[in-house]
């Protein structure tokens, strides 16, 4: 073997224990919040001495974490219906059909991304004091709507890029009106990624906390159940409620890269 | 309309555009001009990039409108007429398939919109692949396909939905050389087998010539001449044209005499007297002369002094491209384009000293 193999395979070791040691630090807690929440005791302690679901069951005789995941689904369904149709609508006009102040209507619509979201969160808090608006889930719907269409926009802005217009006008050639246009070729080549956005907005929405934090009136949505609980003590059923979380989280990342790959570029 | 011979002005106009004009913002992409297409004509619009010839095919087909003038197909006048409604396809220069549909249904697209019946457009479909020869295609993604394969299935969509004109805008500018000779002829024979009316955008003169009946030259918006392949390369009708077809050696020159019907020119280097022109030229008037490179014989120069329609110069340069030999040679100082064939000729290396004599009646003499 030459050296300098040698020496590439020997970074490429160096590279994987790198790589291994960096998964490791990102994932390991959240194997343990799994491993432990199939645990049969109360004791949060290695090794755990017997495996049963008793915190899953405790987790759905909660009403208040039952109340929280309907509240959680509801608001990020209602967030994801809304953010789909008025971002495909944005994107769609920035990107195909330009027209003048269309780069700051792009950055209005993008600041949310950059600002903190406890900025956004107070914002909201006095705007809607100040208009008198009583804090429900709906405000917290509005908050969610206002931080999450960046990223849809991003994300189908990306795609609308690498859109040839000159399919729509071969359509048109072809014989296509605007409307035959739009559903025959447009649609159908940018819908897989609409939804890959949509899935996007409803993890950003299933999970979000600072934004929530304030906008939030009597009902609460999970991430503020499980605040709330951990807060007053490490309550092994919050180790249930979080693998579910991460569950639903996976599902959708699943469900995106999906979308996303099969679509045509 | 310029005299195009009599078979092609005795066949009904397929296009006419009349004083037809686009300006954009901040440039005029095309000067008002007039130009006629006759039915199952085949006519190439040629120029250099920017020359407004992509331009007057959009027009055509309806993807621009006209700044002035009008657009008329068989008669009617489709100035106003979105491009959905009009009775011409256009093959573009990028590939345009929809990726989402297979081959059969990208071919099949345009018949589906018609509402042509289940048969009746799958029919279309066959018949199309068939014409380009991609019979067993249907069912591909068109992802799948070779840049040949995916401008044959373009054209393929074209013909399926049965156009009065066929537009075509470079369609073969990024294949590769030997895929293009080969679709250059089978476009050929399929504007042959289908009598179709042919306009063919390209800025590729060879591929003009080979293909067209009709050459249309274009150059900064406007028409610069416009005739069958033999007559633009024959009497090329300005610098511009006789530059744009190649190689053509286009030099400055002064009238010292005219007398006799010939006219002595002055300036290039060579001791031209030519045939007179039919317009009229008189002694100290500037022109241009024309002298394409297989005008020249180029031979070993001889000891004794050079004739009057002959001089000697220097081989500055060599190329061997296979039937030519590509010769610059210098003659007082200025570089001339000589081409002979290769054949069995002697081929003269760098250095040597030739003789170059030419024929008078195919030097070109134009207004400079």
């Amino acid at each position: 073997m030459n050296p300098l193999t040698r020496l590439r395979r020997r970074g490429f070791g160096l590279l994987h224990i790198y790589v291994g040691l960096l998964l490791v630090f990102l994932f390991l807690p959240l194997v343990v919040l799994i491993v432990f929440s199939f645990s049969s005791s109360g004791q949060l302690r290695f090794p755990i001495t017997g495996l049963s679901l008793r915190w899953y069951r405790e987790v759905f005789a909660n009403s208040t974490v039952t109340d929280g995941i309907v509240a959680s689904l509801t608001v990020a369904a209602v967030t994801g219906a809304v953010v789909t149709v008025i971002g495909t609508m944005a994107a769609m006009v920035v990107n195909r059909y330009p027209f003048r102040g269309a780069s700051v209507v792009s950055g209005v619509i993008l600041a949310p991304a950059a600002l903190p979201g406890l900025v956004i969160g107070i914002a909201l808090l006095n705007f809607f004091g100040d208009l008198h608006v009583t804090l429900s889930l709906l405000t917290v719907t509005v908050g969610h709507i206002i931080y999450t269409l960046p990223y849809f926009y991003l994300v189908l802005s990306a795609r609308l890029r690498k859109f040839d217009p000159m399919l729509e006008e071969a359509a048109t050639d072809l014989g296509a009106g605007p409307v035959q246009r739009f559903r025959k070729v447009t649609a159908p080549l940018i819908a897989p990624a609409i939804i890959a956005s949509a899935f996007v907005v409803l993890a950003l929405s299933w999970d979000e906390f600072q934004i929530t934090f304030f906008t939030i009136g009597d009902q609460s949505t999970l991430p503020l159940v499980i605040w709330s609980r951990a807060r007053l003590s490490i309550d092994p059923s919050v180790n249930a409620i979080g693998t579910l979380m991460v569950a639903g989280s996976l599902l959708v990342v699943i469900f995106t890269r999906r979308f996303i790959t099969e679509s045509y570029s | 309309m310029t005299g195009t011979g009599a078979e092609a002005t005795q066949r009904p106009a397929a296009v006419t555009l009349d004083s037809v004009s686009k300006r954009f913002a901040t440039q005029t992409a095309v000067h008002p001009l007039d130009l006629t297409v006759s039915e199952s004509e085949f006519v190439a619009l040629l120029g250099p990039s920017g020359c407004g010839k992509t331009t007057l095919l959009r027009i055509i087909a309806g993807l621009d409108s006209p700044s002035s003038g009008t657009v008329s197909i068989f008669g009617t006048d489709m100035t106003d007429r979105p491009a959905n409604k009009r009775p011409v396809n256009l093959v573009f220069q990028r590939v345009t398939l929809f990726p989402h549909l297979t081959v059969a249904e990208n071919v099949g697209f345009g018949p589906r919109l018609r509402r042509l019946g289940q048969q009746q457009a799958a029919d279309k479909v066959r018949a199309a692949l068939e014409l380009v020869r991609l019979p067993e295609f249907g069912d591909r993604r068109v992802t799948q396909l070779s840049g040949g394969q995916a401008q044959r299935v373009a054209l393929a969509r074209a013909i399926a939905n049965d156009p009065k004109v066929l537009l075509l805008d470079e369609p073969l500018s990024a294949l590769d050389l030997e895929i293009r000779r080969q679709l250059q002829a089978e476009l050929k024979d399929i504007h042959r087998r289908l009598g179709l009316t042919f306009v063919y955008v390209t800025h590729d003169q060879e591929e003009a010539m080979s293909m067209a009946d009709r050459v249309v030259v274009m150059n900064d918006g406007r028409i610069e001449q416009v005739g069958s392949p033999v007559q633009i390369y024959r009497q090329p009708r300005s610098p511009f044209v006789a530059r744009f077809l190649g190689m053509s050696n286009v030099v400055e020159a002064t009238v010292t005499s005219a007398a006799d019907g010939h006219l002595d020119l002055d300036g290039t280097g060579l001791p031209l007297r030519v045939p007179a022109p039919p317009q009229a030229l008189a002694a100290g008037q500037r022109v241009i002369a024309v002298i394409r490179p297989d005008c020249f014989e180029i031979t070993r120069a001889a000891d004794d002094p050079p004739s009057a329609a002959e001089v000697t110069g220097t081989v500055a340069d060599v190329r061997f491209i296979g039937s030519l030999v590509q010769y610059l040679v210098t003659v007082a100082g200025r570089k001339w384009q000589v081409s002979a064939r290769a054949g069995s000729a002697e081929i003269f290396p760098e250095g040597t000293s030739v003789c170059l004599s030419w024929r008078p009646d195919e030097v070109i003499v134009m207004n400079g």
